[in-house]
């Protein structure tokens, strides 16, 4: 099972995956060095292995999203694999004005919002995270 | 073995090379304007399934050939593609992919662009199978070349 966390920037999928690796005392490291990488040569970042054995990667899609998505999950089919899609630019249940504005803004500048915004951001993806993830009881 | 030939639009460039590939168009010569026509695929992808793998058929050797549109994102696509299958653990030998689309010549691309985005689908289809007919050869180079690795 590859569980692909996916949006049209790189910081929701990113935090997405640290969440569900349980990296939130190494998000700090893991996302600034993450966020800087070429997305657009590399769209797809395989994060780890969690404890059930699935593969947690993310992928950044800018505007083509149903075009990544097709053929990723057609190479899937033609190859046997199983894989699980989590949409993180429309799939939050971020509750409230503010926090969706606070989202929207680290997600549109990691840089300067990121660390300030992060509980924010990691409440309203931790429901859409799937399985079990670590840390959880 | 799953063999993909992928291009733009996966509509001309693509089609054409995996049909020539599994046998469908001559290698021997340069096919008529009903040839390229009457191939199932040919000008007819619609443009919200471009993404998708198309199987054209089998080859000699028993391998499954695809076709596939990526749009302009044919090489971070790959990039994706290379390190889903590689974190999957698929072995590199089970599949082969191959860019058709620098074959395309501008007179195929202003084909398409008549057919698919401007609903002159006979005039551009005529113009696309013009230049298709002109650049074949290349085409029949390029399945040439896949197979001779292919048998290696």
């Amino acid at each position: 099972m590859i569980i692909i966390y996916h949006g049209r920037r790189p910081y929701l999928p990113l935090l997405a995956c640290a969440l569900h690796l349980g990296l939130r005392q190494g998000a700090e490291p893991f996302l600034p060095g993450a966020l800087r990488r070429d997305w657009r040569a590399a769209p797809l970042h395989i994060a780890g292995k969690d404890g059930e054995g699935a593969i947690v990667g993310c992928l950044v899609h800018g505007r083509h999203r149903g075009l990544y998505l097709r053929t990723l999950a057609g190479m899937a089919g033609l190859f046997g694999l199983s894989l699980a899609w989590v949409d993180l630019d429309g799939g939050l249940t971020a509750s409230g004005a503010a926090a969706k504005a606070k989202i929207m803004l680290a997600d549109r500048w990691p840089t300067i919002f990121a660390r300030r915004f992060r509980t924010t951001a990691a409440a309203a993806i931790r429901p859409v995270l799937l399985g079990r993830p670590e840390g959880e009881p | 073995m799953n063999i993909v030939y992928y291009c733009f639009a996966g509509a001309h460039a693509s089609v054409v090379a995996s049909a020539i590939h599994c046998g469908y168009l001559p290698a021997d010569r340069v096919p008529a304007y009903g040839e390229f026509i009457a191939l199932p695929h040919y000008d007819r992808t619609a443009p919200r399934l471009i993404g998708s793998p198309y199987l054209m058929g089998r080859d000699e050797f028993g391998h499954n050939v695809f076709f596939l549109g990526l749009r302009d994102q044919r090489l971070p696509l790959m990039a994706a593609v290379g390190t889903l299958l590689t974190t999957a653990g698929v072995n590199s030998g089970a599949y082969l992919f191959q860019d058709a689309f620098p074959l395309i010549n501008f007179s195929t691309k202003i084909g398409g662009l008549l057919s698919k985005r401007y609903c002159l689908t006979s005039f551009g289809r005529l113009i696309t199978v013009w230049g298709m007919q002109r650049q074949y050869p290349a085409f029949v180079a390029l399945v040439a070349a896949v197979k001779d690795g292919l048998r290696q």
